[in-house]
């Protein structure tokens, strides 16, 4: 696997180190050749502590992130797919809700994980249902050995914002124990201007207030030296006003969130292989009231996972996993008839192979799904990567990639569909990588994406007769082009990095509704052409620079792309210190967001943040 | 550090590029200067809960439209969910439901000249005389506005969800269709003194209603569920006449399909024939039938989202809202025979129609 990252204190291949043990699948690690894989470490997460992963990945990846504003509901589209087609990962367990198919990112604090992993393309051979345009991965995990480390850190800022948090962590070389707490919220009364009035009044947003809270325990122990137990359990809770669209008149909704995610986990290694047992309890529990529109309205979902995997190396260069995942899907809401149940099984073999010689790979991996009412499609994938030449590697990958209907879709009354078919398609894409190191105080990287997939029985809910019903009525034929390029120079104690990315994603419907259908061939809506980012660090002796710009091209809101939403791009830039005493280190940081005061829209007439300040304190103590 | 310098010569240079991307706009069939006078104003709802409406105007002499013609006059959005349109003494009446306001304009040129506010989820405007007007707001009250300084002078408590309204001598008839619940019910109001004189029972979601040659309210009763998705607690449609002196129901002939429910009324010139939206397309009724014809007059591809009457042609318009999101259809239909006359694009989920 060739990862890009985005600070990571080497770029060669990483091997196991045998006392950091990640008890999270090493699917992505083994079995993912030919695909393109970016990488998040605990440098750059903590460039981010106070951000939800939202924010990191609008502003450092080519994820495109459709936002209704600070800390409100964020969905990922990555490839011109939509937010029911990226996966969302937790060591391994999707953590997607079961009901709607897609994850808030808003709701996923960056600070909690030791490092996130973009995986981009279609991965339905390793990771199943849902994972078309690509699958996010959140990794946390724990050391095996003596260290007792502990931090607290507390933000502030414009516009009511605070963010507090704390961690704890204790390790000796048989147990860990992990401990993170954190407490959030905002006012969001920001100052905007509204257009869609007589005169264009300075107004201030109302109703748009959140408070969240929440906390991740885990423990780990090592049963002599090739046997690990980890409990890893998450709660998150957050209550939030939905702020109004400018052409309406007011809001009064309000939505409560609270999520508990466990997960169990057993390893177990051999001279040439593993075992990995993971059994996980996902709950989530979703209030949403409107008076103005009388809606009370209650979502309870449970999902019970088991997995069970064995990997077996044969040889120095080849390995064979075998694995068997089975989910148990359970949603409660008013808007169903009863509580449905959906159960479902995977079986999946990964094979990879090795050529040293020619420092070439292949993967070849194959998953069958078996799910309750649908007739699930073979999902084989294959990928390669390698060098070419001197600098030059290439890698190249071809999937087939599916997604069953959601419960929502299938169940919801008025209009839920038992008849719906999955969704599915080919995904292939080639990719060109350009490492160049110069002794480790220089280094450069540039990765090209081509991608081109189709996938059909896309399924859109159309109005008609009074109600809106779910219909396997599209196609979407979805191409593109992903380049990123980091830089990063030493010299003199002084180090620059920068990284860089852009995105060009046509995804355009290749099926018409019916004659006179103006949305044939038409760019999707929310799905912008362009899309790009910079972020640039600059450290010296102890003072950090950092800037980050994003850049959003035009944005269709009609399917016959009558109107869009202007482009538009934000700046950020802050300043920070550190302190490093010799068990103790303070980290002190003031921010500019939006520093250029863009007014801008990400949902039309949603209004958005102008300028906006922040300070921040960070301390860390170790032993 | 040259490399740096390119890769953000690079990023620049496709913002430029990618910035210079033309932004399509609605397109302006007409040019010259526009009087608004006589012509077909349609009522676009625009996309919930986000989007803004618009009115599209449909000249019938030169065929043309001309869209968003409120945001071409007046420079703004009208707003969420723009319901319908009434045109009294010269001006025009913007009721824009999720906006919770009624947008004035003065006809001949659509220029702004006012707004009512504070009201609740408005639906319909109807003009009583020169000085004041009812609004029908789905939280269970029709306001009474004074036209000289657009102010509320009273709220009238009427049943759930009052919708549509209409004017015999000095009663204002309104139709509760339910809101976001269920009601069954007519409100009759005195217009002279603004208050309820009684309420009349009829069946579940009063949609539409007209007044025939003799004098007779015809109501429209959608009955409650939704259409091929039956469930208990359903109930069927009705057509109803009813006497505007005493109340009573004079005639009350129940449709066959209880998942299948009819909607909108309108009426021809001569006031004897009766057309209503259903699954199965657009129905006539000769208000001296006994009963309901079996077959649509009309049939199309997808079910129309609204349907009227226009006297001065003669013709049916009806509406096609695609997928919900795109530029709606409207068709024009010969109100005698059901032959197709031509169509126009109008604007995002056409609704009601105003013919002047």
């Amino acid at each position: 696997m060739i990862t890009t990252t985005a600070y990571s204190q080497e770029y060669a291949d990483t091997t196991v180190k045998l006392d950091e043990v990640i008890i999270a699948t090493t699917r992505l690690k083994d079995f993912s050749s030919g695909m393109k894989i970016t990488t998040f470490d605990s440098i750059i997460i903590d460039k981010y502590r106070f951000s939800n992963t939202a924010e990191l990945l609008s502003l450092s990846s080519s994820f495109f992130v459709k936002s209704y504003g600070n800390g409100s509901l964020a969905t990922v589209s990555s490839r011109g797919t939509s937010a029911a087609h990226t996966g969302i990962f937790w060591n391994g367990i999707n953590i997607n809700q079961p009901n709607i198919g897609l994850s808030d990112l808003s709701l996923i604090p960056v600070s909690l994980f030791e490092s996130i992993e973009l995986q981009h393309g279609g991965a339905s051979s390793l990771f199943g249902s849902g994972n078309i345009g690509g699958s996010i991965q959140l990794k946390t995990s724990g050391m095996y050995q003596n260290e007792l480390y502990s931090s607290v850190a507390g933000s502030y800022g414009s516009f009511g914002f605070y963010n507090s948090q704390a961690k704890l962590k204790y390790s000796s070389e048989k147990f860990f124990s992990k401990t993170g707490v954190f407490i959030g919220g905002a006012d969001n009364d920001f100052e905007f201007r509204n257009y869609t009035k007589f005169d264009n009044p300075v107004e201030k947003q109302e109703h748009s207030r959140i408070k969240q809270q929440g906390f991740m325990q885990e423990f780990g122990k090592k049963i002599v030296n090739d046997q690990f137990i980890n409990l890893s359990v998450w709660y998150h809770d957050v209550s939030r006003e939905i702020p109004p669209y400018l052409t309406m008149a007011k809001s009064e909704a309000i939505q409560d969130d609270q999520s508990l995610r466990s997960i169990l986990s057993y390893a177990k290694y051999y001279n040439k292989g593993s075992i990995n047992l993971k059994s996980a309890y996902l709950i989530n529990n979703t209030h949403y009231i409107d008076p103005s529109t009388e809606i009370d309205s209650r979502i309870y979902t449970e999902s019970i996972i088991t997995e069970i995997e064995g990997g077996k190396y044969i040889g120095e260069n080849k390995k064979l996993q075998l694995g068997i995942n089975a989910t148990r899907n359970i949603a409660e809401l008013d808007a169903y008839q009863e509580v449905e149940i959906q159960d479902q099984l995977a079986l999946f073999l990964l094979y990879s192979h090795k050529f040293p010689v020619i420092k070439w790979e292949i993967a070849v991996n194959l998953r069958q799904e078996l799910i309750d009412g649908y007739n699930v499609p073979f999902t084989p994938s294959f990928g390669s990567e390698g060098k070419i030449w001197k600098s030059i590697y290439a890698r190249i990958n071809i999937s087939k990639n599916f997604r069953i209907p959601t419960l929502n879709d299938r169940y919801w009354i008025p209009g839920g569909n038992e008849d719906l078919l999955p969704e599915s398609g080919w995904n292939e894409e080639i990719g060109l990588i350009f490492k160049f190191e110069k002794n480790k105080t220089f280094n450069n990287i540039t990765n090209i994406s081509f991608y081109n997939s189709v996938i059909d029985n896309w399924i859109l809910w159309q109005p008609g007769n009074g109600f809106w019903r779910p219909k396997n009525i599209q196609k979407v034929w979805s191409r593109g082009l992903e380049a990123s390029h980091l830089i990063k120079m030493e010299r003199k104690g002084m180090t620059l990095s920068l990284s860089f990315n852009y995105a060009y994603s046509l995804a355009t419907n290749e099926k018409k509704i019916s004659e006179t259908d103006l949305s044939y061939h038409k760019q999707l809506i929310y799905i912008p052409k362009h899309t790009g980012n910079i972020f640039t660090c600059f450290l010296f002796l102890s003072f950090e620079i950092t800037y980050g710009h994003v850049f959003i091209g035009n944005t269709y809101m009609n399917t016959d792309n009558s109107k869009s939403l202007v482009p538009h791009d934000l700046g950020n830039l802050s300043i920070g210190k550190s302190l490093d005493l010799k068990r103790i280190s303070f980290w002190i940081k003031a921010e500019v967001k939006n520093i250029w005061n863009s007014d801008y829209q990400t949902i039309q007439y949603m209004p958005m943040p102008g300028r906006a300040y922040y300070i921040s304190l960070t301390m860390k103590l170790s032993k | 550090m040259r490399k740096v310098l390119l890769s953000i010569l690079f990023l620049i240079t496709l913002s430029i590029i990618s910035g210079c991307e033309k932004n399509e706009n609605s397109t302006n069939d007409n040019n010259g200067s526009i009087l608004y006078e006589t012509g077909v104003f349609v009522a676009n709802e625009g996309l919930f809960p986000s989007g803004s409406g618009s009115i599209s105007y449909f000249n019938r002499t030169t065929g043309s439209v001309v869209q968003d013609i409120f945001e071409k006059e007046n420079n703004r959005p009208l707003g969420n969910i723009v319901q319908s349109m009434e045109v009294f003494n010269s001006r025009g009446y913007i009721v824009v439901n999720n906006a919770s306001k009624v947008e004035v304009v003065q006809l001949a040129t659509f220029k702004s000249v006012g707004v009512i506010d504070n009201l609740t989820s408005p639906r319909y405007f109807l003009g009583i005389n020169n000085n004041k007007g009812y609004v029908s707001n789905w939280a269970n009250q029709v306001s009474v506005v004074d036209l000289n300084n657009l102010n509320i002078i009273k709220n009238i408590q009427t049943g759930t969800g009052p919708d549509k309204m209409i004017k015999v001598n000095d009663k204002v008839f309104v139709l509760n269709i339910g809101g976001w619940s269920i009601d069954s019910t007519i409100t009759v109001i005195d217009c002279n003194t603004d208050s309820v004189i009684t309420t009349i029972q009829v069946a579940p979601k009063p949609d539409g209603v007209v007044e025939d040659k003799n004098g007779w309210l015809w109501v429209i009763c959608s009955g409650h569920g939704w259409n091929g998705f039956p469930a208990p607690g359903d109930s069927e449609g009705h057509l109803m006449a009813i006497n505007t002196d005493d109340y009573t129901i004079v005639t009350d002939i129940p449709f066959p399909n209880i998942d299948k429910h009819p909607e909108k009324l309108a009426i021809n010139n001569t006031k004897d024939i009766l057309y209503y939206n259903h699954p199965d397309g657009i129905f006539n009724f000769n208000i001296s039938a006994g009963s309901l014809n079996a077959l649509p007059l009309i049939q199309y591809t997808n079910a129309f989202y609204n349907i009227d009457f226009d006297v001065i042609t003669g013709n049916i318009y009806a509406s096609d809202p695609i997928n919900y999101n795109q530029k709606g259809w409207i068709f024009r239909f010969n109100g005698s025979t059901g032959e197709k006359v031509d169509s126009f694009q109008a604007g995002i989920i056409p609704g009601n129609f105003c013919f002047e």
